[in-house]
């Protein structure tokens, strides 16, 4: 990946994650319209600070700092989504924090297996 | 709370995974480099400071990079582990000079002549990690004397070899430097040549089941190949110049006719007593086959048979010695329009490129934190009207 080519790669992530969040969200049955958008703007929220943060580590601080921040992002991210879940969602089926970590598993799986094909 | 700390083991066990690529993230590749250094480079821990150990010259490692410069390379070891090296043990600014051990000083100059399109870099060494100070366009043509050859017993210690060389070192208009010509973006010279080339595949296949074929040409080279062990030649053809490697064999400038006081019978041929035939390849007795063409017949053969031995070869009776040109009808050769110069490198536009790197990654994090920003307060008023 060139560095010129970040911007797009970030707006590629978001959309394909929130694609994919939105239709896990559906199937756990998530059927608020409210709800639906607030998934959305969750991963707005996170999404691409996890994709464009590591990258400054990498450039300040090494490799190993890029590597550390990006899993410490996403497990800050998994309880940021969960705190917000919690606090807006009327959805109330499943834990929010574990819906946060439905969700983002979801994403990763079917974003390798994207990958793969 | 027992909930929570659930949750909190299950993501410090899981998202070392999910980390691995979070639906289309970045990958870094990386690239094999042998550590050219006469006494190694020292390698540290990941704070840049701390020595873990040695790299020796002909080390191998696997150099993590991005396209711009930093202060360090991240690298992965033989054994797998991660260190990293400073950019200036491997980027260097030295010139790799051509005393070192493994160049060769060739006795004379040769040429080589750069065909890719896009040009090639001459560095100051023959690593893509070398300093690169000017570039070469497609069509110059440049004199070497010092290569260094692949390393893998492609050439020879005394340069005798045309190919297998991985870097030449060019001198020109105050422009010195390596070049690396083993992925052949460069075509090195040899003496024009020679070669049967079969007009259709399907001919050759025909020729090794029938023995036989009138359906090729002889054409001769311009004198550049690649420095492979396919050898594509540069030819002319359809109003432009190109590698092929679908030649069948080389043959001699000269070639030489032969008799036979006794039918010379093959597995798929027969040259009868007394019939004069050029043989084109194979003539060397130690390989007991033969192409050949008998004069006069525009038809080129294959001759051999388990009976043959060298005894038979060595009775035939020389008759005379003919020019290609007088046997086989040659095009004229077009030589390519040289071009002769180099273009130095603005070393501010790699400076400024490298500042365009990190700019990018820092306004990408700015927007990318400016939109969650944004997006936190929607959330907030969205939600907010709700609960008034």
């Amino acid at each position: 990946m060139k560095i010129s080519d970040l911007p797009c790669v970030m707006i590629k992530c978001l959309i394909c994650t929130i694609l994919i969040e939105v239709i896990i969200a559906f199937i756990l049955k998530v059927r608020n319209k409210k709800d639906l958008f607030n998934v959305i703007l969750v991963n707005i929220v996170t999404n691409p600070v996890v994709v464009s943060l590591p990258f400054v580590f990498l450039i300040t601080r090494g490799l190993r700092a890029y590597r550390i921040s990006f899993i410490a992002l996403e497990i800050i991210t998994l309880f940021v989504e969960g705190f917000i879940y919690h606090k807006v969602l009327e959805y109330k089926k499943i834990n929010p924090f574990i819906l946060s970590l439905i969700l983002n598993l979801g994403s990763y799986f079917i974003g390798e297996i994207i990958n793969l094909l | 709370m027992k909930k929570f700390l659930k949750l909190l083991l299950v993501a410090i066990l899981v998202m070392p995974f999910m980390a691995k690529a979070d639906m289309g993230a970045p990958q870094i590749n990386s690239v094999e480099v042998t550590i050219t250094n006469e006494n190694g480079i020292d390698y540290y821990d990941y704070d840049g400071e701390t020595v873990k150990g040695h790299l020796n010259k002909g080390d191998k490692i696997k150099v993590v990079s991005l396209d711009m410069d930093e202060k360090y390379y991240y690298i992965e070891l033989a054994n797998g582990k991660d260190a990293v090296v400073k950019s200036s043990d491997i980027k260097n600014d030295s010139e790799y000079p051509v005393t070192s051990k493994d160049v060769v000083d060739r006795g004379q100059d040769y040429e080589i002549y750069v065909f890719e399109e896009k040009g090639v870099d001459i560095r100051k060494g023959p690593y893509e990690f070398y300093e690169k100070v000017a570039h070469v366009e497609s069509g110059t043509k440049l004199k070497y004397r010092y290569a260094i050859y692949d390393g893998e017993g492609n050439g020879s210690e005394d340069g005798e070899y045309n190919f297998g060389i991985h870097a030449v070192y060019v001198e020109q208009d105050g422009v010195k430097g390596w070049i690396n010509i083993l992925d052949s973006k460069v075509l090195v010279s040899v003496e024009p040549r020679y070669y049967i080339i079969f007009n259709s595949i399907d001919t050759e296949n025909t020729f090794y089941s029938k023995g036989s074929s009138s359906d090729f040409k002889v054409i001769k080279s311009a004198g550049w190949e690649t420095n492979s062990w396919d050898r594509e030649i540069l030819v002319y053809e359809d109003g432009k110049f190109k590698l092929i490697d679908d030649y069948y064999s080389i043959i001699p400038d000269k070639i030489q006719s032969y008799t036979s006081k006794k039918d010379i019978k093959g597995e798929q041929n027969t040259i009868k007593a007394g019939t004069e035939f050029y043989i084109l390849v194979g003539d060397d007795y130690d390989d007991c086959s033969f192409v050949y063409m008998v004069k006069g017949s525009n038809k080129i053969c294959s001759m051999y048979s388990d009976d043959f031995d060298e005894k038979l070869m060595k009775s035939f009776t020389k008759v005379s010695e003919a020019k290609v040109e007088d046997v086989f009808t040659i095009n004229e050769v077009v030589e390519p329009e040289y071009k002769t110069t180099i273009t130095k490198e603005n070393n501010n536009e790699n400076n400024n490129k490298e500042s365009k790197s990190t700019n990018t990654i820092v306004i990408c994090a700015i927007v990318g934190c400016s939109v969650a920003l944004i997006a936190v307060v929607t959330i907030i008023l969205l939600n907010k009207k709700k609960n008034k």
